[in-house]
């Protein structure tokens, strides 16, 4: 499978404020869902931004579609499709008027594919874009990001906000688009039942740093928690355990091979994860192996 | 830079409309009120012509709420381009205002005859109304996109008075060399401030384009 985004050691720092990406590396295969999470100001709209150019990395590469994308590439960014979070376009247009637009800036806008998407959602075209509620919003983004038939779709928080109804059709609508070989989703979110839905790779930043990345299958069905008492965990290897987080009579460990785990440790019960759960032991918890190094 | 043109377009139309009705009814009110008073269509033409393009440039430049200024960024457009089309925009509403104004002065002589000592003075007055436009709209673009606190009126009165001011430093120095000026001298002035009013235009676009491709989102 040919990589349709590659990041490689990318970097930015900010001189305002502090904050610095790091060694920003993964790729995103053709085809699959790549949930890249973390909590707000981890990081991810910088990450995204410098892919798409908007905010100039310090270092690295970034591929797409096998290249670095300059301002100049003009040809790359018509496979690109961009949704982000809040509001995408400008209140004094109608949707038909954005239409209008972008039917002349993108060579392969297609205005039935457009046309067949504001039905789809129900979306008044003749209505100003201001009076849309934010669920429309995010609908119409979508249907802008799809209409010009692009490869890639860069979704930032694009379903943050909204309610489980109208997240489920837009992830109905990206799981269609993945069904095309060649199409690929980099989806950044700290909803993690979205991604847990959709996902096939989960890439996790926090502050500004790259802690995880494997595949959702992996997460969910080879990572576990181990629920421990004081006396427990004084048995599990340190090398066994990626994060673990005293609560109140329990401490609860992340492990990365449940199986291995339930023949070791036969007395010690371990459950299956969920990513928020993942997320809350590697940022909340002590004695992972990101937070060792630094 | 089709789509950009009637991005803006639909940017500007509501004010510009506004304006528009406005400036039509003031001429109106010229030709029918103002007789024969030549210093009311001096002062229209200036009106109308900077008028439309300070509001021109404002409203292209005043700051869209949401992510439409990072979103139009991802678009398969060079920075450039977006900045081309701006100034393209505030070109076409310059023609605008000069052909209102064109069409009053007509209307004007038409009804009352050429009311001015030198057919040169209508010249000269449309040439300075256009440099002032000109200059205070280089001025304006370069300023309004480094700024990034939407202080998009401030910078446009800025601009403005900055743009008259280079005019009247024109209009001074020619003066100064120029004692008693021939019809012909005065065509060549006429045009040279044009000439120089367009050159720093062109300048100010290639200035701008360079620093909005430095410029973060």
């Amino acid at each position: 499978m040919k990589d349709i985004l590659k990041l490689d050691k990318v970097g930015k720092r900010y001189a305002t404020s502090n904050f610095e990406i790091k060694d920003i590396s993964f790729s995103l295969p053709e085809g699959n869902i790549l949930g890249f999470i973390g909590e707000n100001g981890a990081g991810k709209t910088t990450t995204i931004n410098c892919i798409l150019n908007t905010i100039e990395k310090d270092s690295g590469t970034i591929k797409i579609f096998g290249r670095e994308m300059s301002d100049e590439d003009t040809d790359i960014r018509e496979h690109i499709g961009v949704v982000y979070d809040g509001n995408n376009f400008p209140e004094y247009l109608t949707a038909t008027q954005l239409a209008s637009i972008l039917e002349k800036i993108y060579k392969n806008w297609d205005s039935l594919i457009y046309k067949g998407y504001m039905n789809r959602f129900n979306l008044p075209e003749s209505q100003k874009i201001k009076t849309y509620s934010r669920g429309m919003g995010m609908k119409l983004a979508m249907a802008v990001a799809l209409s010009h038939k692009p490869k890639l779709l860069l979704l930032d928080e694009a379903t943050s906000g909204l309610d489980p109804i109208m997240r489920d059709e837009i992830l109905d609508v990206l799981l269609e688009f993945v069904k095309e070989e060649d199409h690929s989703i980099l989806l950044s979110s700290h909803i993690t039942s979205d991604l847990e839905k959709i996902a096939d790779y989960i890439v996790f930043i926090h502050q500004g740093r790259i802690i995880l990345h494997k595949t959702k299958d992996e997460l969910i069905y080879d990572y576990a928690v181990m629920r421990c008492s004081q006396k427990d965990f004084k048995n599990i290897a340190t090398e066994d355990m990626i994060a673990y987080r005293e609560k109140a009579h329990q401490i609860d460990v992340l492990v990365s091979d449940k199986n291995k785990m339930c023949r070791k440790y036969k007395n010690i019960i371990i459950d299956n994860t969920s990513l928020d759960e993942i997320m809350l032991l590697l940022v909340k918890g002590k004695n992972h192996a990101w937070s060792n190094q630094e | 830079m089709l789509g950009l043109i009637r991005n803006n377009h639909y940017k500007i139309i509501s004010t510009f409309k506004l304006l528009l009705i406005f400036f039509v009814f003031i001429g109106f009110a010229v030709l029918v009120f103002g007789k024969r008073n030549t210093s009311l269509l001096t002062v229209y033409s200036y009106l109308s012509i900077v008028g439309l393009s300070l509001s021109t440039a404002i409203r292209l430049r005043k700051n869209n709420t949401g992510k439409w200024d990072q979103y139009i960024l991802t678009f398969p457009i060079k920075r450039s381009d977006i900045v081309k089309s701006e100034f393209i925009t505030q070109a076409i509403s310059l023609i605008v205002g000069v052909l209102i104004t064109g069409i009053l002065f007509s209307s004007f002589f038409a009804i009352y005859g050429f009311l001015f000592d030198r057919y040169i003075d209508t010249l000269l007055i449309f040439s300075s109304s256009i440099g002032i436009s000109l200059f205070m709209s280089a001025v304006f673009f370069p300023f309004s996109y480094r700024d990034n606190k939407d202080r998009t009126e401030v910078i446009g009165i800025i601009s403005l008075l900055i743009g008259i001011g280079l005019m009247i430093g024109i209009i001074t120095m020619l003066n100064t060399i120029f004692k008693n000026p021939t019809d012909t001298q005065l065509i060549i002035i006429g045009i040279g401030v044009q000439v120089l009013a367009i050159v720093t235009y062109l300048i100010s676009f290639f200035y701008t384009s360079s620093a909005f491709l430095r410029q973060e989102f």
